[in-house]
């Protein structure tokens, strides 16, 4: 089922070379009925080649809206990009013509959306959607030869029996396998990027380890850089290199997934990690919660956004907005009191 | 969707079809003023007539004008003589063999009173029929892309106009407005006079000068609805995930609304779609008659005020088949757009 195998040996470490992608104070606004309101303030991040970055928050928390801003996607005409810069090896997307922005879209980035039912055309055969993108981006393919390409892809990608499936409709197939078709379909182009929108939130544990294991295969397999929308703790530590984490809009805390697992600074990154259930807890015991909610968009906090459910929240957190600060090297956190505060202490975070 | 299942809806119809026929049937028998009464009544009038005056009719019918032989075989000759089940028999029987049996207002078979109004009815069913589809659909498509932009809410206030004022009041006004003052176009009529002496793109040019203002009266309070439905389904599929999907697979925004939207915005369309079989049956009486057109409109009303049942039960009969097989094609139809519609 997989020839990651024989690709390991032909896979090359990215180095810190150039990154892949580079996304710098990306600014992202919506038009609602009460006037035009910022989601996703100065958001960034490098990503190279065969890196996994995990983006984690709660719902709306802007996950979803910085990764669809990053190719335009937002809806129209409510949905705009305010600023920003979105680098893809060299080459600012925001800048280049529509038609330029179409080969990028499904050529260079990939996507998977989060539930695989509504992500593909009820209407229409898997074969067609596939076949799809090789009309949009290998249009001088011969139809035979779309169709021998489509059934190695659905075969890559682990669906079984690949040439009874293409003329099948999604709603024939299962949660798991529709994700495979999605996975198969953002990566005809062999893209560089590959986003993932919560990859595996509609499925259930085993096939959403399988799809996980699936990704890493493909990604070693091509190398390339994967960006990884998800609320799931479990999938970042097992799936990502470095991991964002955003609350409310803004990226809070950012660094290498070992560094930020074992020392978060941010007390948001903190009491996520606290409320994660692990073996040592005890069965049916209750599991802490941050309190309060995510402030919405129309009545945001001043200064630091968390201010208002952050148990060491002092008073200037009330009246400055927190820059990013380095913790080291890699690990950035956008808290003025991160120094202060202890080391990662479940028992005291747990409120 | 089997053979085994269109079969199996196809019988389901019989009993359906029944049971509205013989309810139809069984009110004609019961409602007061049938064609003896009509009979009786002319004899009566005839009858005061020779004497001088003519105030008598009225609901006191004597049967003085008629002799009690006379009124049996007026009875026996309308099959009112037997049971309300026994001549719904005997006219199902020949309906069988699609004898429809004669108008006792025209003295004539059925399907002939019927014959003369087709044309007239086909054509305005058709042709209201096209234009509703054909600006609906095109209609809804661009309020939807250009939803709350000055003409989106321009042709919602025209459309929800049209729909709020009834077609013959728009008829009317029409009516005195372009025919009586402006003299733009004929104050009624299906042709002209004329009309056989014209070449063919005279008679197309005839035709549709006399059917302006009847099919703006026809359709424009069917315009609200049918676009409304195609926007509202529209604006609900370019909000689908899959929209999103195709646009981040590299297709413009435009070709993702053709391509992938339109198609699961028509079901909505499609679950109508196929009561559109009776469109020639259509009509409304009362714009019939402001623009003086003879069709199936004013003879279904003109049918029942003058209790010609044979006609009455013909168009029932008629428009009873064609609802229901109606209901069946828009089943295939949502069927044919809808891949995950199965039937069993």
């Amino acid at each position: 089922m997989s020839s990651a195998e024989q690709n390991k040996s032909t896979h090359i470490q990215a180095v810190a070379a150039e990154p892949l992608l580079t996304v710098k104070d990306l600014a992202v606004s919506f038009e609602t009925d009460f006037g035009r309101l910022r989601a996703v303030d100065s958001f960034s991040f490098e990503l190279s080649a065969g890196e996994t970055l995990g983006i984690v928050g709660e719902s709306g928390c802007g996950k979803s809206v910085s990764c669809m801003a990053l190719l335009d996607l937002l809806p129209k005409p409510a949905g705009q990009i305010d600023a920003g810069k979105v680098v893809l090896q060299g080459t600012d997307i925001r800048t280049i013509s529509r038609e330029e922005l179409y080969k990028v879209r499904g050529g260079e980035v990939g996507f998977i959306f989060q539930d695989p039912m509504t992500a593909l055309n009820p209407v229409k055969t898997i074969g067609k959607q596939l076949a799809e993108m090789y009309e949009l981006h290998k249009p001088g393919y011969s139809s035979e030869r779309v169709t021998s390409e489509c059934l190695e892809l659905l075969a890559r990608v682990g669906v079984p029996s690949p040439a009874a499936r293409l003329h099948v409709y999604p709603h024939q197939l299962s949660g798991g396998l529709r994700q495979r078709v999605m996975i198969a379909m953002a990566l005809t182009c062999k893209p560089k990027v590959l986003i993932a929108d919560e990859p595996t939130t509609a499925l259930d544990a085993t096939i959403q380890a399988q799809i996980l294991l699936l990704l890493q295969d493909l990604q070693k397999e091509t190398n390339m850089g994967i960006v990884m929308v998800t609320h799931d703790l479990a999938v970042v530590a097992q799936q990502c290199d470095s991991v964002l984490v955003m609350y409310a809009g803004r990226v809070v805390e950012e660094g290498p997934v070992e560094e930020i697992f074992a020392n978060p600074k941010h007390p948001y990154t903190q009491m996520l990690m606290a409320s994660m259930p692990t073996l040592d807890t005890p069965t049916k015991s209750e599991l802490p919660t941050i309190p309060g909610r995510v402030p919405s968009l129309y009545a945001m906090p001043s200064g630091c956004r968390f201010n208002n459910r952050c148990p060491y929240a002092q008073m200037n957190c009330v009246s400055l907005s927190p820059e990013f600060e380095k913790v080291n090297a890699d690990h950035r956190v956008r808290c003025l009191h991160h120094a202060e505060l202890k080391p990662r202490n479940i028992e005291e975070v747990k409120i | 969707m089997s053979a085994a299942y269109i079969i199996r809806r196809l019988l389901l119809m019989i009993p359906t079809f029944l049971g509205v026929t013989l309810m139809v049937f069984a009110i004609t028998r019961f409602v007061p003023g049938g064609p003896v009464e009509r009979a009786l009544q002319e004899a009566q009038s005839m009858a005061d007539g020779e004497g001088g005056e003519a105030s008598s009719g009225g609901n006191e019918l004597r049967a003085g004008a008629l002799s009690k032989d006379q009124i049996q075989m007026l009875n026996e000759y309308y099959g009112f003589d037997k049971p309300v089940l026994v001549s719904y028999a005997l006219w199902l029987k020949k309906l069988v063999v699609l004898d429809l049996g004669d108008s006792t207002r025209w003295y004539e078979p059925v399907w002939q009173t019927i014959a003369r109004v087709l044309p007239v009815s086909t054509f305005y069913g058709l042709v209201s029929m096209l234009l509703a589809y054909l600006i609906c659909i095109p209609l809804g498509i661009i309020k939807a892309i250009k939803h709350r932009t000055t003409l989106d809410s321009l042709s919602s206030i025209l459309i929800f106009i049209g729909y709020a004022i009834p077609g013959f009041i728009v008829a009317v006004l029409l009516m005195s407005c372009f025919s009586f003052y402006l003299e733009w176009f004929p104050s009624g009529g299906f042709i002209s006079d004329e009309f056989e002496d014209l070449g063919v793109f005279a008679k197309v040019i005839d035709l549709f000068y006399h059917a302006t203002l009847p099919l703006i009266a026809y359709t424009i309070g069917s315009f609200a609805v049918m676009t409304m439905l195609m926007k509202n389904s529209l604006m609900d599929n370019l909000a689908a995930d899959y929209v999103r999907t195709a646009m981040a697979k590299g297709f413009p925004f435009r070709t993702a609304v053709f391509r992938h939207a339109l198609r699961n915005s028509l079901i909505p369309l499609a679950t109508h779609f196929g009561s559109n079989i009776s469109f020639f049956i259509g009509g409304s009486f009362l714009i019939e008659q402001i623009f003086d057109i003879d069709g199936f409109g004013l003879l279904g009303f003109e049918s029942i005020v003058e209790r010609d049942y044979p006609v009455v039960m013909g168009i029932l009969a008629i428009s009873c088949v064609l609802q229901l097989l109606g209901n069946l094609l828009s089943d295939i139809c949502v069927a044919s757009v809808d891949p995950r519609v199965q039937f069993e």
